[in-house]
């Protein structure tokens, strides 16, 4: 068991990690990578690292203690986080589910947080998270999946698709439309949905890389009660922003973590050819300590219960740009190993994911015209999107 | 600092900065006037965020002064602030000025500013360190030169002086005082660029083209967040910088900011058309100073690639600044 408590400072909280991460070594070595072959084992595998960490209390800081945490704020998360990939090692891919749904379930469905959270947690539940639809990517204001009001909860009708870990995950955050298709995103609630209920179908999408990264679900007529709802009936694309805040602070702070050390990587990897490559290696460094400087803020300023806004899209393309600079330098310095090796699984699999961190939760394209036309004030002529 | 204060000097710096920048270069001693302002004091109880503001809006409205060679000579416990600073002239070594086995100094450097300073402080190689040395300005000869920003008011210089003819500063850490005055740079730069940036968008809010004002086109656009991008990066790497770990830090920041300005400067010339290409519309004279600036005390390409060989001997990347503080702390 661990004995710092959050309220101790920064200092002592890290040594503490630290000497943990260290004691562990034997335990955590089997948690370098993620299994670059399949998700569902990777999640299987990950589970023991969530338990450790939950029944540890690492995970626990920074979240309330009415939701199973210790206590503390987002900062206490931000440390762990950063601390696990400054020692080599990753972080479980739920984690980073945690960070994009739990803050929006604390701050709008607080007694679905206490609840879950600790279970999510502890690696005993799987989320995920179901907006985008066939016909809804950026422009997910325009999603169809219905959910209609009646005396007994909601009924929704519709299809999602691109639902990260959805095959394996027993809970969904879904959006849906409680409006009419005209009211747009003024017309959108949030549910909590409970994955085993009749009427949902989820069919695996294996990606690129080969592993069954996301998932497509089919919602016929299946029955909500009114406890599912989160936030207020129409009110969803507000929690939306909410949540994506987090999803652009935060899985942009874990991820600078993972990337750093994947830089680590890339390093030892060259191993004696390191030096001849010093311009590209610094040129990576600059994209992820760009990127790690301005998700702190980011963290900082959420920690304080401040809203960045639109600016906050400017970590997110600085996300995108460090996760290719640091994946593609890899592909390309490490050149024959990465096409034959079989050591080298692990960056074909990152290679192909890294595709999608100018995709995912918003893509650049979108980032770049919020920043021009909310930012910089240039005038709209499209309406943007996520 | 708080908020207010902070606005209420940004409106003093930026005020001073802009009367400066109209009135043309070598009409006002920027440096005399900071001090009558109180400058002094508020380094001592604001050091980061003097040098912030002051130095973003020196960038911001293009003036070249002296404060530099202030910030340096502080960082070098010179108790005479008015000392010159005789900069390594860009390159790969880190100095350029040395002192031989006879024990004669041999200078190569740039000044900032024509020759207002009594005495000079030169950073030389002594053996495997680097030592500064105070000579007089009389003991340097100018050479000609010309570069991309001849209103940045450097001074190419060069000179022998024997032993007897200057005297070593005790206890200076050319190392600090590098990155104090790469900090104090890397604000420039970022002042230069939000300029840039500021005005470039105001440009394309104006023109039409198209029977539409040109900042609706998604191209345009785009370059624009790019470059805000790069600037906000910028300023979180410098906001990062830690106490014990301003030497890294300093170096990291100023090799992001002068690549995000040349970028911003790249950009917003692009956007401006014909009209950004041209002598009478001021893009060039930034995109000059953002050249000059990133020049002095290490290009971001020099930089860089210092990251670079580093991470090869250590055999990883170090993490810039600590996780975020929360609110208690
Ligand atoms: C690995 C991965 C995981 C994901 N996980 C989830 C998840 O868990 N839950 C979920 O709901 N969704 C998830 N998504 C979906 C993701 O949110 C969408 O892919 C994203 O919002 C973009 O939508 P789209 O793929 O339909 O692309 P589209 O919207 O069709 O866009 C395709 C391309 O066109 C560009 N484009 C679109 N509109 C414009 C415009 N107005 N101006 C300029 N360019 C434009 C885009 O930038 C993009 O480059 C995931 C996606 C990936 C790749």
């Amino acid at each position: 068991m661990s004995t710092a408590a959050p309220s101790a400072g920064r200092t002592e909280l890290v040594e503490q990690l630290d000497a943990w991460i260290t004691g562990h070594a034997d335990l955590l070595e089997a948690h370098r990578e993620h299994d670059p072959r399949s998700v569902e084992q990777t999640a299987e595998n990950e589970r023991e690292l969530q338990r450790l960490l939950f029944e540890d209390g690492w995970t626990r800081w920074g979240w309330p203690e009415d939701c199973g945490g210790l206590g503390g704020d987002a900062t206490n998360r931000a440390v762990l986080y950063d601390r696990m990939g400054a020692h080599g090692y990753v972080l479980p891919e739920l984690l980073g589910v945690v960070e994009t749904l739990g803050p929006m379930l604390i701050e709008f469905a607080r007694p679905i947080a206490q609840a879950h959270l600790a279970a999510l947690l502890r690696g005993d539940e799987m989320w995920c998270q179901g907006f985008s639809e066939p016909n809804a990517g950026s422009d997910l204001a325009s999603l169809r999946c219905k959910a209609t009001q009646d005396d007994d909860g909601f009924v929704v009708n519709g299809q999602k698709i691109w639902v990260s870990l959805g095959h394996v995950a027993q809970w969904c955050v879904l959006l849906a439309r409680t409006g009419s298709q005209e009211s747009a995103h003024r017309g959108i609630s949030m549910f909590m949905v409970d994955m085993s209920l009749p009427g949902i179908e989820v069919r695996p999408i294996r990606y690129a890389n080969g592993r069954n990264e996301l998932s497509e679900l089919f919602f016929s007529d299946v029955r909500l009660p009114p406890e599912a709802l989160i936030g207020e009936a129409g009110a969803g694309w507000n929690v939306a922003m909410y949540l994506l805040q987090w999803e652009r602070g935060m899985y942009a702070w874990q991820r600078q973590a993972w990337l750093h050390k994947r830089l680590d990587d890339l390093v030892v990897g060259l191993g004696s050819d390191a030096g001849a490559q010093a311009d590209r290696l610094g040129d990576v460094y600059l994209d992820l300590a760009s990127l790690r400087a301005t998700c702190a803020r980011t963290v900082a300023a959420l920690a304080r219960g401040e809203s960045p806004g639109p600016e906050i899209s400017v970590d997110k393309l600085l996300l995108g740009a460090g996760e290719q600079s640091v994946i593609d330098a890899a592909i390309e310095l490490l050149d024959a190993d990465m096409a034959l090796s079989p050591e080298a699984a692990g960056w074909r699999s990152d290679y192909f994911y890294a595709r999608a961190a100018t995709i995912y939760g918003g893509a650049a394209e979108i980032q770049r015209g919020i920043i021009a036309q909310r930012v910089l004030g240039l005038p709209r002529e499209v309406r943007s999107g996520r | 600092m708080d908020a207010e204060t902070r606005e209420m000097y940004r409106k003093t710096l930026g005020g001073l900065m802009r009367r400066v920048g109209a009135e043309g270069a070598g009409e006002s001693d920027v440096v005399a006037e900071l001090r009558e302002l109180g400058w002094d004091e508020l380094t001592v109880e604001e050091p980061t965020e003097s040098v912030a503001l002051l130095f973003e809006e020196q960038g911001a409205a293009l003036v070249a002064s002296r404060a530099l060679d202030m910030v340096v000579a502080a960082a070098l416990g010179l108790d005479d602030r008015s000392v010159g600073i005789a900069y390594p002239e860009p390159g790969p070594t880190n100095v350029t000025s040395a002192i031989n086995d006879d024990g004669r100094l041999t200078i190569a450097g740039l000044l900032l500013g024509a020759s207002e300073a009594a005495e000079i402080a030169v950073p030389a190689q002594a053996g495997t360190g680097v030592v500064v040395a105070i000579v007089s300005r009389g003991a340097l000869s100018v050479v000609e030169m010309e570069g991309f920003d001849d209103a940045a008011g450097f001074t190419r210089v060069t000179g022998v002086v024997e032993a007897r003819h200057y005297r070593l500063l005790d206890g200076a850490a050319w190392a600090v005082a590098v990155a104090a005055g790469r900090r104090a740079l890397a604000h420039e730069l970022v002042g230069l660029a939000s300029h840039m940036i500021d005005r470039a968008a105001g440009y394309v809010i104006e023109r039409e083209q198209f029977g539409r004002p040109l900042g609706t086109f998604q191209a345009v656009q785009h370059r624009l967040a790019d470059a805000y991008t790069g600037l906000v990066a910028a300023r979180s790497v410098l906001a990062a910088i830690e106490p014990d770990d301003v030497l890294f830090g300093s170096l990291v920041a100023k090799a992001v900011a002068g690549r995000a300005a040349i970028r911003a400067a790249h950009s917003c010339t692009q956007v401006t058309g014909a009209i950004g290409c041209t002598w009478e519309y001021e893009l060039h004279r930034y995109l000059r100073r953002t050249h000059a600036l990133d020049a002095l005390l290490g290009s971001w390409r020099a930089l860089r690639k210092a990251i670079g060989q580093q991470m090869a001997e250590d055999g990883h990347a170090a993490r810039l600044g600590s996780a975020p503080e929360g609110p208690a702390a």
